[in-house]
C-alpha cells in the first residue's frame, strides 16, 4: 500500500493503491489521528488505486468519518473503482459518506 | 632455614654433598641470597668457597651450590652440572604440582556443577529458579550470603547484610560493563558497613546478560582464579536453568491462554442455536465456521409464543477475540429486543441495537452489519430488516437468483437507524441464503474472489436440494475453490426453503 498527500486549500487528499485490507488499516487509522490535530479536519480519500477493500477499512474509514465530523470537519471518497463501489452500495455506506467522482470535483464541492 | 622449594630436594642435595666429601672437597653447601640454607663440611673451621654454581628456575636463580677445597675447570664443570640437575628436578615438580592444582579444581568445578544441574531439573517459575539457585550456590561455595538478581528480581539466601537497592547499583554496573568484578576491603576497595567481599558475576540468559550473580562476603581460599573460574561456570549453569524457568513460564501462558480460547469458543458456540428452529412453510439450516477459534459472525433464532419467529443473521468488522466480545454484545441486545420489545419488527429491532450500541461501536471503532427477518407462514411472506448485510441471496423456485440489498447502513454507522421494514413471498421452494462476506470475499492461489455470480449459480444448480444440503453445497464449494489455504474470513450462513404445508 502506497499512500500519497496532496494539499488543496480547503482539503487533504490522500491517494492510497492497492489492497485496503487488515495490514493496511492500523496505518491509515494512525494517518487519520495525527492529522485530527487540526480544528477542522476535511480529508478525501483518491481511492483510484484500490481495488478491494475489506471490512476493516469500512471500519477504519467510518471511525475516521465520526471523528472528524465531531470536529465539524468530514472525510470524503472519491474515484471508487467498481468493485469498491459495489461494496459501499451493497452495504448503504454510500449513503454515509460523501462520494465524489474526482479530487476536483470534491475541493469544488467543499 | 631452607627454601621452601628446596625441601623435596634434601636427600638428593646430601647425596652430592657426600660425593663431593669423598672427592676431596672440605666444604659443599646450599645458599640463598647470602644466607647458608645447608652445609656439609668435612673439617672446621669452614672454608671459603672455592666454587660456585646458580640453581636457576625460569632464569631466576633461586639458590646457590658451593664448595670449598677444590678447584679447577673439571670440579666447576661438574658442581654446574649438579646444580642445573637440581634445576630441572624442581622445575618438572612444579608442574606436576600444578597440574595436580588443576585437576583438583576442576573436579571442584564438576562435582559442584553437576550437584546444581542436578538439584534443578524439576520445572520451576523464575521467582522459584532464582531461589533454588541462590539455597544450591550457597551449599557449593564458602559464603555469607548469595543473591541472584533477574532484572528487577533479587533472591537471597540467607537474608545478606547489604540492601537490596544498594545490591542492584551495583549490579547495574555488571550490565553496563559486561564484566564480572571481585572487590574485597583487603585490595583496599570501600564497601558498605559489614561486607569485606563483594563478586558480581554476569549471567547470560537467552543471549543477553540479563541477570547476576552476586557472593556476599565469600571466604578467602587464596585460589582467586580458580574460584573465579567456578563462579563462571555457576554462572552459566544458571542462566540454562533461567531460560529453562522462562520457557516454562511462557508454556504455562501458552496452555492458559489456549485453555481460555477453548473456553471462550465453547461459550460462543453455546450462543448460536444448536438445531434450527421447526417453522410451518419452512425448512431451514444454518452453520458457522470461524477463521480463527472464535469470530465475530454469528446467527440466531429467536422464538417466543405470542411472536413470530426472528432470524438475526450479523457480521461484526474484524476478527478474532475483540470481534467476538463485540458479537456477544450485539447478539444479547437483539435477543432482549425480540423478546421483550412491544412491536419487535425486524426494523425496530435494527433501530434498537444501534441506538444502544452506537456510542460503545463509536468508542471501539466497529461496526456490525446485520440481516433480521421473521416468517408469517398464514401469508407466505418474509418480513425483513437489512442493515448493510452482504450477500443476501434470493432465488425464486426454477428463477434466477438475485441479490436483496439493504436500505441502511450497518448498526453503529449512524446515531440513529435508515433501515425500514421489507416484504418478501416466499412460497414452496423458494430460497433465500443469507451469508457473510467470508463466502463472496473467500480467495483461490490467484487471489480471485469467489464472488457473488458463483454464489447464484450454486444456489440455482442446488435448488431442488434440501436447505442443511444447500448448506452443505456452499461450504464446500469454497473450499474447494480456497485449495487448502487458510480461511482468512468468518463463514456463518442461514437457508431458508419453502415448503408445502397444509394451510
Amino acid at each position: 500500500m502506497v499512500f500519497k498527500t496532496r494539499c488543496y486549500h480547503n482539503m487533504i487528499v490522500l491517494e492510497l493503491n492497492g489492497r485496503f485490507d487488515a495490514h493496511v488499516a492500523p496505518m491509515v487509522a494512525e494517518w487519520f489521528d495525527r492529522n485530527a490535530t487540526t480544528p477542522t479536519p476535511h480529508v478525501t480519500v483518491n481511492l483510484a488505486g484500490v481495488q478491494f477493500i475489506d471490512s476493516s477499512a469500512l471500519a477504519t474509514l467510518i471511525q475516521a468519518m465520526k471523528q472528524y465530523r465531531q470536529q465539524q470537519g468530514d472525510v470524503y471518497l472519491c474515484n471508487l473503482q467498481q468493485t469498491v463501489r459495489i461494496i459501499f452500495e451493497l452495504t448503504q455506506l454510500e449513503k454515509v459518506f460523501t462520494i465524489f467522482t474526482s479530487e476536483e470535483e470534491a475541493t469544488a464541492a467543499v | 632455614m631452607f627454601t621452601p622449594i628446596l625441601h623435596s630436594q634434601h636427600p638428593r642435595l646430601a647425596t652430592l654433598a657426600e660425593q663431593w666429601l669423598e672427592a676431596g672437597a672440605h666444604t659443599f653447601s646450599v645458599w640463598h641470597n647470602h644466607q647458608m640454607l645447608a652445609c656439609w663440611s668435612a673439617q672446621a673451621p669452614l672454608e671459603p668457597a672455592s666454587l660456585i654454581a646458580p640453581i636457576k628456575i625460569d632464569g631466576q636463580i633461586i639458590a646457590t651450590l658451593q664448595v670449598g677445597g677444590l678447584d679447577g675447570i673439571p670440579s666447576q664443570q661438574r658442581l654446574e652440572g649438579d646444580a642445573n640437575l637440581i634445576s630441572h628436578i624442581l622445575k618438572l615438580e612444579q608442574e606436576v604440582q600444578q597440574l595436580s592444582t588443576e585437576l583438583t579444581n576442576v573436579q571442584d568445578q564438576m562435582v559442584a556443577l553437576c550437584d546444581l544441574a542436578q538439584s534443578t531439573h524439576s520445572p520451576l517459575g523464575v521467582t522459584a529458579t532464582l531461589q533454588m539457585l541462590a539455597r544450591e550456590i550457597m551449599r557449593l561455595t564458602p559464603t555469607e550470603s548469595v543473591a541472584l538478581i533477574f532484572e528487577s528480581q533479587v533472591a537471597c539466601h540467607p537474608t545478606p547484610p547489604i540492601e537490596t537497592d544498594i545490591l542492584l547499583d551495583y549490579f547495574r554496573l555488571v550490565l553496563a560493563t559486561g564484566r564480572e568484578f571481585v572487590w574485597r576491603t583487603t585490595d583496599g576497595m570501600s564497601l558498605p558497613a559489614g561486607i569485606h567481599s563483594l563478586s558480581l558475576i554476569p549471567i547470560q540468559v537467552q543471549g543477553e546478560i540479563k541477570a547476576g550473580l552476586a557472593l556476599i562476603n565469600q571466604a578467602d581460599r587464596g585460589k582467586k582464579k580458580s574460584n573465579l573460574n567456578l563462579l563462571k561456570a555457576i554462572a552459566k549453569q544458571a542462566g540454562i536453568q533461567l531460560e529453562h524457568a522462562l520457557l516454562y513460564q511462557e508454556m504455562l501462558t501458552q496452555t492458559r491462554l489456549q485453555t481460555e480460547m477453548d473456553m471462550a469458543r465453547k461459550v460462543q458456540l453455546q450462543l448460536l442455536p444448536q438445531t434450527p428452529p421447526k417453522i410451518t412453510g419452512l425448512d431451514i439450516a444454518a452453520a458457522a465456521q470461524p477463521a480463527s477459534l472464535i469470530g465475530g459472525d454469528f446467527y440466531d433464532f429467536i422464538s417466543r409464543a405470542d411472536r413470530p419467529t426472528t432470524f438475526t443473521l450479523g457480521d461484526v468488522a474484524g476478527k478474532g477475540m475483540p470481534a467476538a466480545l463485540i458479537m456477544g454484545m450485539l447478539h444479547s441486545i437483539m435477543q432482549r429486543a425480540a423478546r421483550f420489545m412491544p412491536s419487535p419488527t425486524p426494523a425496530a429491532i435494527v433501530q434498537r441495537a444501534n441506538e444502544d450500541l452506537y456510542d460503545d461501536f463509536t468508542q471501539l471503532g466497529t461496526f456490525a452489519t446485520t440481516f433480521i427477518g421473521q416468517y408469517d407462514t398464514e401469508a407466505g411472506v418474509l418480513h425483513y430488516a437489512n442493515a448493510g448485510h452482504a450477500p443476501v441471496i434470493f432465488c425464486p423456485a426454477g428463477g434466477e437468483a438475485r441479490l436483496i440489498g439493504a436500505d441502511g447502513p450497518p448498526v453503529g454507522v449512524m446515531p440513529t437507524s435508515l433501515c425500514s421494514n421489507h416484504q418478501l413471498t416466499f412460497g414452496p421452494d423458494d430460497i433465500l441464503v443469507v451469508a457473510t462476506d467470508g463466502f463472496s470475499e473467500a480467495m483461490n492461489d490467484s487471489e480471485e474472489a469467489f464472488g457473488n455470480e458463483r454464489l447464484f449459480q450454486l444456489i440455482e444448480e442446488s435448488a431442488h436440494l434440501s436447505a442443511s444440503e444447500v448448506a452443505d453445497c456452499l461450504f464446500q464449494a469454497i473450499a474447494d475453490f480456497s485449495m487448502g489455504r487458510a480461511q482468512c474470513d468468518d463463514q456463518t450462513l442461514i437457508v431458508l426453503k419453502g415448503v408445502h404445508h397444509d394451510r
